[in-house]
């Protein structure tokens, strides 16, 4: 395994990036730095700008205003094929008319590197991607994950310090999809380049990323790790987008330390507020963000324990793992998943469960 | 049951055998006819009379020789002449050349078309259609006039000190390529524009990406895309131009021999049909012969594809 690039300079900074599309504002002032051989992911929803960001970055599309940095170099006017990235397309953008071996040598040709070293460096490269037994199909004849293979290879070859990928999974099935993250994460490990990685798909970026970047419209609405956006979400958008979550209304009652004592239609519950956020003060109304795993169900065969509430089963999805409820708690309707702990017989619409309030560390108050 | 009348689904159709057979005999027999009585009889006809001899007063008389080709390939009765072959390379290259020139026209025109917006596109496709609505021999004509001694052209060509005055800018060779490229123009333009529309700007995209300079993305990510419009509409100006004989006698003085002026002496003056012939089926073979290796090549990058 190859030694983490240890260097103080980003491998990728984005500078006050503003991009328009006629009224349409793609991207808004955005700010960003990718650390060299870090795994980033931009996540958000179609339209939010993330593959605008992701072909500038590239050199295929111009900011209005702002820069792009490569390694402490201001690359924004420098045209695409100079720079040092390459780019996986979402449509993987194979040449028809060349064999995969010349699809996949192109980008050496380009560079006239000697026909000796790109041979070998060809054949290098469709080892580790695990297609050269494709070497002499063309690009028609392959399927949708031999395509996607073949499109990282061709990046890869050109060994670029910077590999963008635009939803490079993203027409494949599911299985095929769960398999190739799992080869692109460690193949980025092994290399040591740096990733960013476009995609909509909220589970791709939490299994594959160092850091994953929340687009919302054109800005970023939150950068940090996996566990950090999932359990400290800092606003209704990143709370819903990553994962299902319960954002209840509320007021703020009282402060207890560090917590916040939050009444909402369901009870009173202590609950610490999102990190970056303004504070509160008493009187305040708010959300509050409760994940539904965190609460805890119990079939109702001996009545309520205490702090439990009560509630009526309206819906149950069970996807094998584990069973989503959507219950209605005093006329407040929230989901709850549970691994365990209900018998089938009591998954019925109408049955009574009991349900524990979220603690302090499993709720999040989020500005109204 | 017989086999022929089982029925089969096609397309969302419930169709008997014998129903299906009766259709492709309706649509396909009228253009067949049509093709076996004014094609390939006539056709045959001439690759018959090819290998006869003209009688005394222009008769096609017997016996059965190659005599028509040996003149054809320089052989007379006065030993090696290449007048003919010499004719035979010079309609070729006419026709090479009025291609390359509209090749070198047409590429940007096409392109231009392609991006022009919705409502400027029916205007510029009908502007490069004009031309069809007129007479060749008109167009012809008109060109005499564009190009005459008292013309706009002369007057300009003579201010920037090209010409001197009162000379036309006719006969010549430019004046031919001028209305041959005009001519045939629209021929390669619009397979040309059909290919370009079709073109996926996203290899053009990726070839960039992986370091292609501007000359690279054109050969490599956009020439393929558009070549089979290219060769389609290569060979709709490659064969009429070859052939052309009426535009080199007007705007290029009638001072050389063409295939076309060739052919139709054999068949008028000389009365010679089966020398005509001969010139008629040398020619209809190098055309097929292009067509089948133009034809193999696409065919073989198809296959594997």
């Amino acid at each position: 395994m190859l030694e983490p690039v240890v260097s103080t300079q980003p491998a990728v900074e984005v500078v006050n990036v503003s991009r328009r599309f006629g009224l349409c504002a793609a991207l808004t002032d955005l700010h960003l730095k990718i650390g060299a051989g870090e795994f980033l992911s931009i996540l958000g929803p179609s339209g939010c700008g993330k593959t605008t960001l992701l072909r500038i970055i590239a050199g295929l599309d111009l900011p209005d205003a702002g820069s792009i940095h490569l390694f402490g170099r201001d690359v924004t006017r420098v045209p695409a094929h100079q720079r040092p990235v390459n780019t996986v397309f979402q449509s993987y953008a194979l040449f028809p008319h060349l064999t995969v071996r010349d699809n996949i040598a192109f980008g050496l040709r380009m560079k006239k590197v000697a026909a000796e070293e790109s041979k070998r460096r060809v054949a290098a490269v469709m080892e580790t991607t695990q297609i050269a037994e494709l070497a002499d199909r063309k690009p028609s004849g392959l399927s949708g994950g031999q395509s996607q293979r073949v499109a990282l290879a061709r990046a890869l070859v050109n060994e670029p310090k910077v590999l963008l990928l635009d939803e490079p999974l993203g027409a494949l099935d599911l299985k095929l999809r769960r398999q190739l993250q799992g080869e692109l994460h460690s193949l980025q490990r092994r290399l040591g380049i740096t990733f960013v990685f476009v995609t909509h798909d909220q589970e791709e970026a939490l299994a594959l990323s160092d850091r994953i970047a929340v687009m919302n419209e054109g800005r970023i609405e939150q950068l940090g790790g996996a566990q950090e956006l999932y359990e400290h979400p800092r606003n209704r958008f990143v709370a819903r987008f990553l994962g299902a979550c319960n954002l209840l209304p509320g007021i703020v009652r009282g402060i207890d330390g560090a917590s916040l004592i939050i009444s909402t239609s369901l009870c009173e519950i202590k609950a610490l507020p999102a990190q970056g956020v303004r504070a509160f003060t008493i009187g305040n109304a708010c959300t509050l963000a409760v994940r539904p795993e965190k609460m805890i169900l119990r079939d109702a065969a001996d009545g309520p324990r205490s702090g439990e509430l009560e509630a009526r089963i309206l819906g149950a999805i069970y996807n094998g793992a584990a069973t989503t409820f959507e219950l209605d708690i005093n006329g407040t309707q929230i989901h709850v998943t549970s691994m365990s702990g209900v018998a089938s017989e009591n998954r019925k619409p109408g049955r009574r469960l009991f349900v524990l309030p979220p603690g302090p560390e499993n709720s999040i108050v989020l500005e109204d | 049951m017989s086999a022929s009348d089982r029925t089969r689904v096609q397309r969302g159709e419930v169709i008997t055998r014998r129903a299906e057979l009766r259709r492709v005999v309706g649509t396909v027999a009228p253009g067949a006819g049509w093709l076996l009585v004014f094609f390939a009889i006539p056709l045959l006809l001439i690759v018959t009379v090819s290998f006869l001899s003209r009688g005394q007063y222009g008769t096609v008389e017997g016996p059965f020789t190659f005599e028509n080709y040996r003149r054809l390939a320089g052989f007379g009765w006065l030993g090696f002449d290449p007048l003919y072959p010499i004719i035979l390379l010079r309609s070729v290259t006419l026709g090479l050349v009025t291609t390359a020139l509209a090749v070198l026209g047409g590429l940007p025109l096409a392109f231009f078309m392609a991006r022009v917006g919705r409502r400027w596109k029916r205007i510029v496709i009908a502007l490069v259609l004009i031309p069809f609505w007129t007479n060749l021999l008109v167009r012809t004509y008109a060109w005499q006039i564009l190009l005459a001694p008292d013309g706009w052209l002369a007057a300009a060509t003579t201010a920037a000190g090209l010409t001197t005055a009162g000379e036309a800018l006719y006969p010549g060779a430019l004046a031919v390529y001028a209305c041959l490229v005009c001519d045939y123009l629209p021929f390669l333009v619009l397979p040309l524009y059909a290919s370009v529309e079709k073109i996926n700007w996203t290899l053009a995209e990726a070839a960039r990406d992986l370091g292609a300079n501007r000359w690279n993305v054109f050969r490599h990510a956009i020439l393929p895309q558009i070549q089979p419009g290219l060769i389609a509409g290569s060979l709709l100006v490659f064969l009429p131009a070859t052939g052309q004989f009426v535009i080199p006698d007007l705007l290029g003085g009638a001072k050389t021999t063409l295939l076309g002026n060739l052919v139709q002496q054999q068949f008028g003056p000389n009365l010679d049909w089966p020398f005509g012939s001969a010139i008629a089926v040398v020619s209809l073979v190098i055309v097929l012969v292009t067509l089948g290796l133009l034809a193999r090549q696409h065919g073989s990058e198809e296959e594997l594809a």
